[in-house]
């Protein structure tokens, strides 16, 4: 938020805007106060209630604007999951759509001026993304039972290199969900952050119009992320899911 | 009942199959109209399942994201990898005390480990690719074969 100009050097606070506050009073943040990341988590809710339970609630056979955007998402994810997934998979469409909305809805309230971007915050993608890790694990052992272990026993390969080879699966499980909450996280941190870099630059009267013209650019670059990373974060929950009912390939 | 609703101009069919093929909820409502006759009904279901068909293909060929979000993927999935190696090596030589054995060993597993996820990031873009074009490659379907 920060921009100032001390003498001639350039002041660059990139990173000010993934700061936690809390909005009532001041002081040390608990878990229970008040901050910009709970009022920006309450306004993606809301959104996502006015979208899909306000919008749908007239159910008209010709749908306005709005209920049709929201049949649109509703479509779109289920589409997503059967094709990915499987028919099967579809059973499981509550979380995926919950958590595509979520993202998605964090992801575009982030891009308005002076917001709080939630989804920038690995400790909110890796909560999504544990949910999904654990959700999905306990979904293949219950499927199962103990002969969901066996995708990490590879029978193709010669039996002094299965247990070599189990080690590095098993690694290679956990490696999912890291990257899986590393990526949006990521993703959305680095782009805010070169959006304010180009602001403190704007600062500059010489390159002040190449600066304004840049934080265009990145910012419709933002907008196509802000919804590619809620398709590959909704998307891969699929194939995990589909790796969970079907084990054996 | 619902079919009395509609304006004229509106032409029901296009509509049932706008609904079937963006929200699949909608298709009972449709068809729970008695006002169809059968025969009405069995042709609009040929024809919905031809146009389905078409969209269908047209769908998987917007799956695509772009190649640097692919790129992008990969290497996070690469660096992740090596770096829960390292850490898992570490912690284990932090708890036996023996620094350099298990932090080697596991760094290369984690290495490992991340090219195998890496592979088979790469695999699943390849399946997509063949399974459009059914292109005879000769490359394993891995999805869709048993169900």
């Amino acid at each position: 938020m920060a921009k100032e100009e001390a003498g001639n050097g350039l002041v660059f606070h990139p990173m000010d805007q993934f700061q936690i506050k809390t909005l009532f009073g001041d002081g040390p943040v608990h878990w229970y106060s008040f901050t910009n990341v709970t009022l920006w988590m309450g306004l993606t809710l809301l959104a996502i209630f006015a979208l899909l339970v306000l919008g749908t609630s007239r159910r008209a056979m010709i749908p306005n604007r709005i209920q049709s955007v929201g049949e649109l998402a509703y479509g779109f994810i289920y589409r997503m999951i059967e094709d990915v997934a499987g028919k099967d998979g579809v059973r499981y469409f509550p979380h995926i759509m919950t958590l595509f909305m979520f993202i998605v809805f964090s992801n575009f309230l982030g891009l308005l001026p002076m917001a709080f971007t939630t989804t920038s915050h690995i400790a909110v993608t890796g909560v999504l993304a544990m949910g999904v890790f654990l959700s999905v694990t306990i979904l293949g052992f219950a499927k199962h039972g103990l002969g969901f272990l066996s995708v990490f026993w590879i029978s193709s390969a010669p039996l002094p290199l299965r247990p070599i080879l189990a080690l590095i699966e098993v690694i290679s499980y956990f490696v999912r969900p890291l990257s899986h909450s590393i990526r949006l996280a990521g993703n959305m941190m680095a782009g805010h952050a070169v959006i304010k870099v180009f602001a403190a630059f704007a600062a500059v009267l010489a390159i002040s119009p190449f600066a304004i013209v840049a934080i265009t650019a990145i910012y419709a670059l933002e907008v196509l992320v802000a919804f590619i990373q809620a398709y590959v974060f909704a998307i891969l929950t699929c194939v995990y899911l589909k790796d969970a009912l079907h084990p054996h390939h | 009942m619902y079919f009395y609703k509609v304006p004229k101009f509106v032409d029901t069919n296009l509509l049932a199959f706008y609904y079937t093929s963006n929200c699949p909820l909608f298709l009972d409502e449709v068809f729970m109209a008695d006002k169809i006759d059968p025969k009405r009904l069995s042709d609009l279901n040929d024809r919905l399942n031809a146009k389905k068909s078409v969209s269908k293909k047209e769908a998987k060929h917007e799956d695509h994201y772009s190649g640097a979000h692919l790129g992008w993927r990969m290497v996070i999935e690469l660096v992740v990898g090596m770096l829960m190696g390292l850490g898992i090596g570490y912690g284990l030589d932090h708890l036996l005390g023996t620094l350099p054995l298990f932090l080697i060993i596991f760094t290369i597993l984690g290495f490992a480990a991340g090219v195998r996820t890496m592979m088979r990031t790469a695999q699943e873009v390849q399946t997509e690719d063949t399974v459009i074009d059914s292109d005879d490659l000769s490359i394993k379907n891995m999805d869709d074969s048993d169900d």
